[in-house]
């Protein structure tokens, strides 16, 4: 800073110089009063550039800020598209996320009334959901495999009688259930309707399937 | 000591220019221009030094090229339209003396045309925001 100032007022005061010397120099006056006018724009030219580094600085910051803001933008309109298929995206995943989630807890749930309420073991309770217009999630279809419990089995048999029945959760329709005998009927149409009941369903979509103990 | 041969050119030239005049006045202003020359051109080599003192000066206070460049330029504009009017005005011809003196007096004014041009530019870049 110190430097530049020294530097500038080193210059002015060395053309003021020249020119009182030109002044001695010039071989007659007719000439004088030309040349004094432009010593005298030199002089001010001298006096002035600071200002025209800082003008020139100015324009300088100026076209770096609007291409800088030009970039700005061109690198902003092209993430913008991405971003928001990045959200879709997300959004799509959190949806999946929250239905996987609400129909393991649904099935539970299920799977622990049932049990509890109607004393048989449910094998499988399979409960499907899906996202309506209000992304809101709507119960579609629940699907309960049950077995009524021999009175003698205890649970340590009861996992292993397990294995051999999990291969057999085909779809089945209500139509095809076709309980055993009557007991199981009215065992299914109970489930049915406490299903109903509680999760404000139809009955076409809850499927039962009620299996003979072993 | 070059003062003193200069002025010696000079009364020796007056002389002989007194005496061929009344003979032969062409001869005369041929003398006349000739010692003037001859005085001008020894007296360039003063000039040059006492502009590379003022180059080197400009060149350390690190003064705008174009600056100096200009005041040379003016210098050297100055002395020679100044030479020719006289010469052309010892021959009797004050119109030409005149017309040369002109032309200096322009070329002076169009070596400020670029400064004038930058500090209008700048004027006119500092008022409208």
């Amino acid at each position: 800073m110190v430097e530049w100032l020294t530097d500038w007022i080193k210059q002015i005061i060395l053309l003021v110089l020249i020119a009182t010397f030109l002044d001695l120099l010039l071989p007659n006056h007719s000439m004088e009063r030309y040349v004094k006018l432009v010593m005298g724009l030199i002089i001010i030219m001298a006096i002035l550039s600071p200002i025209f580094k800082l003008i020139k600085n100015d324009l300088n910051l100026a076209n770096l800020a609007t291409t800088i803001q030009h970039k700005w933008n061109m690198k902003e309109m092209s993430p913008i598209r991405d971003i928001k298929e990045n959200a879709d995206k997300l959004q799509k995943n959190q949806d999946q996320l929250i239905q996987k989630q609400t129909e393991k807890s649904m099935e539970k749930i299920i799977k622990q009334n049932i049990q509890t309420k109607f004393g048989v073991e449910v094998v499988q309770a399979k409960v499907k959901t899906e996202l309506n217009r209000n992304h809101v999630l709507e119960i579609k279809q629940i699907e309960v495999v049950t077995r009524t419990k021999s009175i003698n089995q205890k649970s340590p048999t009861k996992t292993k009688s397990m294995e051999p029945v999990a291969p057999v959760h085909v779809e089945i329709t209500p139509t095809i259930i076709k309980p055993s005998n009557q007991v199981d009927k009215s065992l299914a149409k109970e489930i049915t309707e406490y299903l109903k009941q509680s999760w404000q369903v139809t009955t076409e979509q809850i499927h039962i399937l009620i299996e003979a103990p072993r | 000591m070059e003062i003193i041969q200069v002025v010696g050119i000079g009364i020796i030239a007056t002389f002989l220019v007194l005496v061929i005049k009344e003979q032969k006045p062409v001869f005369a202003f041929l003398l006349a221009t000739f010692t003037g020359i001859v005085i001008f051109i020894a007296l360039a080599g003063k000039i040059a030094e006492v502009i590379r003192v003022l180059e080197h000066l400009a060149t350390q206070a690190r003064v705008n090229n174009l600056f100096f460049e200009t005041i040379l330029k003016i210098v050297g504009i100055a002395y020679i339209a100044e030479f020719g009017a006289q010469v052309t005005r010892d021959a009797g011809q004050g119109s030409i003396a005149s017309k040369i003196e002109l032309a200096g007096k322009l070329l002076i004014m169009v070596m400020a045309i670029p400064i004038i041009t930058v500090i209008i530019e700048t004027v006119i870049q500092i008022l409208p925001a």
